[in-house]
């Protein structure tokens, strides 16, 4: 890939467009289509004259590939009030200076997002807008997917067989003592994360992601999953917790729960109101919007239009400085898509772990490792020196803003919303969510409104990146949140005969009575970083910070499309024939799926063979090597091979 | 049609012949914003219009114009020829208006042409 950025200073109408100009430049060297290249002058000449008549300065970004062009123009500017206004063609704010030499028709976006196969926009009042546009050099990189983010980690693989088996898509190999993962059938979930005992899978992780030594830049607000908060008050006492984020820099807190509740409000009135085919898919799991996209192509248009929790929270924040946990691979994959520079700094839980581990140390004792080690590095060298201290969950609720309660998609997330004893069905573990599927593709669910499924059990509090399980996640964090009413509030941590503090005696607000307040209460509870002329003991509360973007459910831009397989060959008639002899060869495996090959099937050793990517002799049963005497014999991989390609109806 | 053609034909001035002067003008179009130049500019298309600043030539240069035709006998800014010319594309003034300009393409271009 080839990245290049462009000045756009603002204000100069009469030498506006040298950016576009030496975009140009750079595309015709290498010889791009002139039709392709038509559209993306058209795209960036009109991005950056909107920065020249509108912004004081901005910057153009290009990424190019051999199958896409990515521009994005972001500036420092006034902002657009109203987008969806400033989307209609004719509406225009150009002054008159610009009108007179012809610009301010009302066409400049309307023709970039015309110009694009993808386009989006993002607009802050008072901060800017950030353009992206995406054009597509050849078809079939319309359907191409990018990288995933789970990383093999060889060195630690011990061949046992576990991530062959846990993988709902046979995406893992093991061959040679290392396990490799094919891209093209990835879904970034967690199963193969959670089923490897030895760590020997991770996260990949983007450039720049993690916490710089000198603590987090920009004063950003911390965007974090439930489920990481209250695993985070494993580690030491919630009022270390937090003093540690203030010295991290950390100026607030903020839980993507926010936006999952905005999501699921309006994927049920979507559903309610007919715009999508019932059941809906609450696109709440990036990694079950992966997994429909690629297996389940018929339930396509089931899928609400929107996007999940952190990729709405990553746009809102995507002019602001903030950093976000993510807590699978598939939310890390939703952070990195093509842009500009951002502001947004994606994080493990395992890297915000290890640099808040030193400063709670310095202030008291931690308690025991927040996360585990197969989250794709070695666990912090303090995680083994815990004191094993016990939970205080007087302090927890203190800590964190006294008594209160989750917010709506929390409460809905692990049971507690009205909407899930209705209409809605919950569906938690990738055993589980296949099975909803496959019932919901054979159209036995047309009486439920809405599908809530996650990868992980119970949500992202049952991510392998955690350290304690599902149960105990959730369990900490309805204890955090003031969900759990007293006499429940002696959990496992506490031991028997343990009295609750006074503080969990007090009753608590039934959800259902408070959860207009919720919102507000929690954006009120989580602010590390005090103002100037307050104390650390008084954080402001919500009205008084500065303002922070709300949480609202985000439409994609695009419609969801089937995932791309694998092309067997360029030549039609090759892929036939070779479609043929991969079936040959499975019935003449012994079929008995057993994954010594290195495959987690006969069948998909049989198309490994085919694809010169194993031997008939790696079947360990076959010893009369029926694969390898099946008419025409086992092909070598020929040119265009292992190539991915749009395949009808989506399955790999 | 040549550009020195058609300049002869409308009655206009063949002020910069460009660099794609021998090239075939299979089309025109009128449009009086930068916008909708942008989006019907082509590698074949003469642009007609009552702009003449820099940023008409910036419009040609991005889409390949082969040349541009300006209105009403106005004679260009030489900031604007030296652009034009710098980059190899053909400038013309019509003696005419939009209008009639249009007309006098379109019978030219056999047709193929369309203006507004």
């Amino acid at each position: 890939m080839i990245s290049t950025s462009y000045p756009i200073p603002g204000g100069d109408l009469q030498r506006a467009g040298t950016a576009s100009r030496s975009l140009k430049e750079q595309l015709k060297k290498i010889g791009v289509d002139a039709a392709i290249l038509r559209r993306v002058m058209i795209a960036a000449y009109e991005a950056e004259m909107n920065v020249v008549i509108h912004a004081r300065s901005g910057t153009m970004w290009v990424a190019l590939d051999d199958g896409r062009v990515d521009i994005e123009v972001a500036d420092r500017g006034p902002g657009i009030p109203d987008i969806e206004r400033a989307l209609r063609e004719g509406y225009s704010t150009a002054p008159p200076q610009a009108r007179a030499l012809g610009f301010g028709a009302g066409m400049g976006l309307p023709n970039i997002r015309r110009s694009s196969d993808r386009f989006e926009i993002l607009s802050e009042v008072g901060r800017g807008t950030r353009v992206r546009s995406t054009i597509f050099l050849k078809p079939a990189a319309a359907f191409r997917r990018g990288p995933g983010s789970v990383e093999a980690l060889p060195a630690r693989c011990r061949s046992c067989l576990a991530c062959l088996k846990a993988c709902p898509t046979q995406a893992l190999r093991l061959r040679g003592g290392e396990p490799r993962v094919l891209e093209h059938r990835c879904i970034d979930c967690t199963a193969c994360l959670a089923a490897c005992p030895d760590g020997a899978l991770g996260v990949r992780l983007p450039p720049g992601a993690g916490v710089p030594p000198s603590g987090l830049p920009g004063s950003p607000t911390l965007l974090l999953p439930a489920a990481v908060l209250a695993s985070l008050a494993a580690l030491a006492e919630p009022a270390r917790v937090r003093s540690g984020l203030r010295r991290l820099g950390v100026r607030r807190v903020r839980l993507l729960e926010e936006w999952e509740g905005a999501l699921r409000e309006a994927a049920l009135r979507s559903a309610r109101s007919g715009e999508v085919r019932r059941p809906a898919i609450l696109p709440r799991c990036p990694a079950v919007v992966n997994l429909v996209e690629l297996r389940f192509p018929a339930l396509l248009d089931h899928l609400a239009p929107f996007l999940p929790p952190a990729e709405a929270a990553a746009r809102a924040y995507a002019l602001r400085e903030a950093a976000l946990v993510a807590c699978c691979p598939a939310q890390m994959t939703a952070l990195q898509e093509p842009g500009g520079p951002s502001p947004l700094r994606p994080l493990l839980p395992r890297q915000l772990l290890e640099a808040l581990l030193p400063l709670v140390r310095e202030t008291g004792g931690t308690r025991r490792p927040a996360v585990r080690p197969g989250d794709g590095g070695p666990p912090p060298a303090a995680a083994g020196e815990a004191d094993g201290g016990e939970a205080d969950p007087a302090g927890a609720p203190a800590a964190y803003g006294g008594r209160q309660n989750a917010s709506a998609g929390v409460l809905a997330a692990d049971g507690g919303g009205e909407e899930a004893s209705v209409d809605v069905l919950t569906a938690g573990g990738a055993a589980h969510v296949l099975s909803v599927l496959e019932a919901a593709e054979e159209g036995r669910l047309e009486d439920v409104a809405l599908l809530d499924l996650t990868f992980c059990p119970l949500g992202c509090f049952g991510s392998p990146l955690l350290a304690e399980g599902a149960p105990v996640t959730r369990h900490r964090w309805r204890r955090l949140a003031g969900c759990l009413r007293p006499t429940e509030a002696p959990g496992a941590e506490d031991g028997p005969g343990r009295e609750p503090p006074e503080a969990l005696r007090e009753p608590t607000v039934p959800a259902s009575q408070n959860r207009g307040a919720e919102p507000e209460r929690f954006r009120t509870i989580l602010h590390p970083q005090p103002t100037c002329g307050e104390s650390e003991a008084a954080p402001r509360s919500g009205a008084a910070g500065r303002r922070e973007p709300p949480a609202e459910a985000v439409r994609r831009t695009s419609p969801a499309v089937p995932r791309a397989g694998l092309r067997l060959d360029e030549d039609m008639g090759r892929a036939i024939e070779k479609l043929s002899r991969i079936g040959r060869i499975a019935r003449a495996l012994p079929g008995r799926d057993c994954g010594v090959c290195g495959a987690p099937s006969c069948a998909g050793l049989a198309e490994d063979i085919v694809l010169g990517r194993a031997r008939p002799e790696d079947c360990p049963f076959d010893n009369g090597g029926s694969a390898a005497d099946e008419p025409g014999g086992p092909a070598a991989a020929g040119p265009g091979e292992g190539r991915q390609e749009p395949a009808p109806g989506g399955q790999p | 049609m040549k550009l020195h053609e058609i300049a002869e034909r409308i009655g206009g001035r063949l002020v910069c012949s460009g660099a794609s002067g021998g090239a075939e003008i299979e089309r025109a179009y009128a449009g009086d914003t930068i916008s909708d130049l942008l989006e019907h500019a082509r590698a074949d298309t003469i642009l007609v219009t009552h702009l003449h600043n820099p940023q008409l030539a910036r419009v040609a240069e991005l889409m390949d114009v082969p040349a541009v035709c300006l209105l009403d006998g106005v004679s260009p800014d030489d900031e604007l020829v030296r652009a034009i010319a710098a980059q190899g594309t053909g400038l013309i003034v019509s003696p005419e208006g939009i209008e009639e300009t249009s007309r006098r393409l379109s019978g030219l271009l056999d047709g193929s042409g369309r203006g507004r």
